[in-house]
């Protein structure tokens, strides 16, 4: 049986409306909308081929069981105005197929489960800190945060949407805590959205999505988080220059800009000092391009989901198939965090040589 | 370093549970206290005592034995002479958390600080049977002393080590001999402290395993 869930969710991870899609495909829009609105229950093969090919799905994609909808009130985007519906639309779609790939995943591994503390009751900072006495952190920097994510049962996707306007976002189904981060963005900016979606997931579970207050507790949490105020002073405790904070950024994985506004709260440096350190920060063109860039983080998780999968001799292009899906989107969701995909793929599917 | 001397060491999984279970413990318990212990290194800081990392580990050590046993029932809280352990009467063992250089090792654990003379009686009067030297505090109605038993935790390199030992007697400030040595745990912890970059970062492993 048709699903038209299912076209939906193709239609908004390609970024098309209806319209879009009708030209593409070379269907009449009223025809997509009789088969979207469900006026249309079981439309021709040769109308789902065409729109399968339009989308670059699989045409069994469409005749499998409902895809799980991510509902826009579920998920904590930080930047909800600044979205367009298409981008918001996608993001929620990728929640939606993440579900589905995830399942797979749990039904033939064993994954770390969920770890993650209800603060809701907490002071940004002082859930920051109990978070981390919890994990066994103490005031010590993280060296990879999606690991340690990893380890406490989130599971973490790329968002590989291309744009800027999608920050991160996070949501929670059933037990199992899920973050998106947008890749396309400076590794230390993913990281801190990183941050700022765990203190989502530990204060605000039933928060109003898109809440200013909430945003502000979220990146309060995440500056505390990420930058201990007693490993900061230990560490830090006097700033004359950008150039210092360029070399002490390092400790802690984030941007200038988040240090120097750490060392601001941290009463560090003076209201005066901050802003002259913000003003040189622009000046100099950090706040675009961050300079003495960290290393993107990698996910160990889905590292290791392939490599098993590997010795079976199952590669990307295998595990799109089983799920029905186009590789790409695995790619998508997972291919930002784990950049060997691609070669393992290209291994999996080549034939093996014989010398004779 | 203390050489090896005549005891039974026990290190098989179904041995060391049941070893464990005689002694009113779990290889959870004592892994959750190991954990504790060399997690709680990671809040010293470096404008801390130098002595922090080890007696923020001792603290939290402590602590967990003892908020893991007394819901058990039968386990107390003992201080007598100034020293922390969990006693249970009716089974006659006292428990004491105690820092050591490397827990299961070949050689027998040294603990990293030296035992005073309260610890020692304490270990003397219960497992040499010396009880007319026992505190009053720790003996049973029928006045014998526990049988202590330490969780020897070590830390190095992200690597927790534990065991739980009954310690013969003292030579000076260190055990002279273990009469009997239940090796528990030997893992690279996730969430400690590691020599890597600055050799102050935290590194963690994610387990992941087929079905």
């Amino acid at each position: 049986m048709f699903n038209r869930g299912r076209l939906i969710i193709a239609r908004q991870r390609r970024q098309l409306s209806k319209k879009e899609l009708a030209e593409k495909a070379k269907v009449s829009q009223v025809t997509l909308t009789r088969i979207e609105t469900g006026l249309t229950e079981d439309p021709e093969e040769a109308t789902i081929s065409a729109l399968a090919s339009a989308l670059n799905y699989p045409v069994e994609f469409f005749y499998l069981d409902d895809c799980e909808v991510l509902q826009t009130e579920s998920a904590s985007f930080r930047s909800l105005s600044s979205l367009t519906a298409k981008q918001r639309d996608a993001a929620l779609a990728a929640a939606s197929l993440a579900f589905e790939f995830s399942d797979w995943v749990s039904n033939r591994f064993n994954l770390p489960p969920s770890d993650i503390v209800d603060l809701r009751h907490e002071d940004p900072r002082a859930a920051a800190g109990a978070l981390r006495r919890c994990w066994g952190l103490g005031s010590k920097p993280v060296l990879n945060l999606i690991n340690v994510l990893e380890a406490k049962g989130v599971r973490v996707f790329s968002l590989s949407e291309r744009n800027k306007n999608v920050d991160a976002f996070s949501c929670w189904r059933g037990k199992t805590p899920f973050i998106f981060l947008n890749t396309f963005k400076s590794a230390e900016r993913s990281r801190f959205d990183a941050a700022h979606e765990i203190g989502h997931l530990v204060m605000h579970r039933h928060g109003v999505a898109g809440d200013r207050n909430l945003e502000k507790e979220a990146d309060q949490f995440a500056a505390a988080f990420l930058v201990p105020p007693e490993d900061l002073i230990c560490h830090l405790p006097s700033v004359g220059s950008v150039s210092q904070l360029v070399s002490g950024k390092k400790r802690w994985g984030v941007s200038v800009a988040a240090l120097a506004r750490n060392l601001f709260e941290a009463g560090l440096v003076s209201d005066w000092h901050y802003r002259e350190l913000c003003k040189r920060i622009s000046a100099l063109g950090y706040r675009t391009k961050e300079p003495a860039p960290m290393a993107r983080e990698g996910s160990m998780l889905w590292r290791k989901v392939f490599e098993f999968l590997w010795k079976d001799r199952v590669g990307k292009e295998a595990v799109a198939k089983s799920l029905c899906w186009p590789t790409d989107e695995i790619v998508a969701l997972v291919g930002g965090l784990y950049g060997d995909t691609n070669q393992s793929a290209v291994r999996a599917e080549r034939p093996s040589l014989k010398v004779i | 370093m203390s050489k090896p001397a005549e005891r039974l060491v026990i290190s098989s999984t179904d041995g060391v549970e049941l070893a464990l279970q005689e002694i009113g413990l779990s290889t959870e318990v004592v892994r959750e206290i190991a954990i504790a212990a060399a997690s709680a290194r990671n809040d010293a800081l470096p404008v801390d005592p130098s002595s922090a990392a080890g007696l923020l580990s001792y603290i939290h050590g402590v602590r967990t034995v003892r908020l893991s046993l007394l819901p058990l029932g039968g386990w107390k809280v003992s201080r007598e002479k100034n020293v922390e352990s969990t006693i249970h009467h009716e089974r006659g063992i006292q428990v004491c958390f105690q820092n050591v250089y490397q827990a299961c090792g070949p050689n027998d654990p040294e603990a990293i600080s030296n035992k005073g003379p309260a610890a020692r009686e304490l270990v003397n009067s219960g497992q040499i049977g010396l009880f007319d030297d026992a505190s009053s505090a720790t003996r049973d109605a029928i006045g014998r002393a526990p049988v202590v038993w330490l969780v020897c935790v070590s830390v190095y390199e992200g690597m927790v080590q534990a065991e739980v030992s009954c310690p013969k007697a003292f030579d000076g400030g260190q055990f002279d001999g273990f009469s009997k040595r239940i090796f528990v745990m030997s893992e690279q912890l996730s969430n400690v402290s590691r020599k890597d970059n600055d050799g102050d970062d935290i590194v963690f492993d994610v387990p992941v395993t087929r079905k």
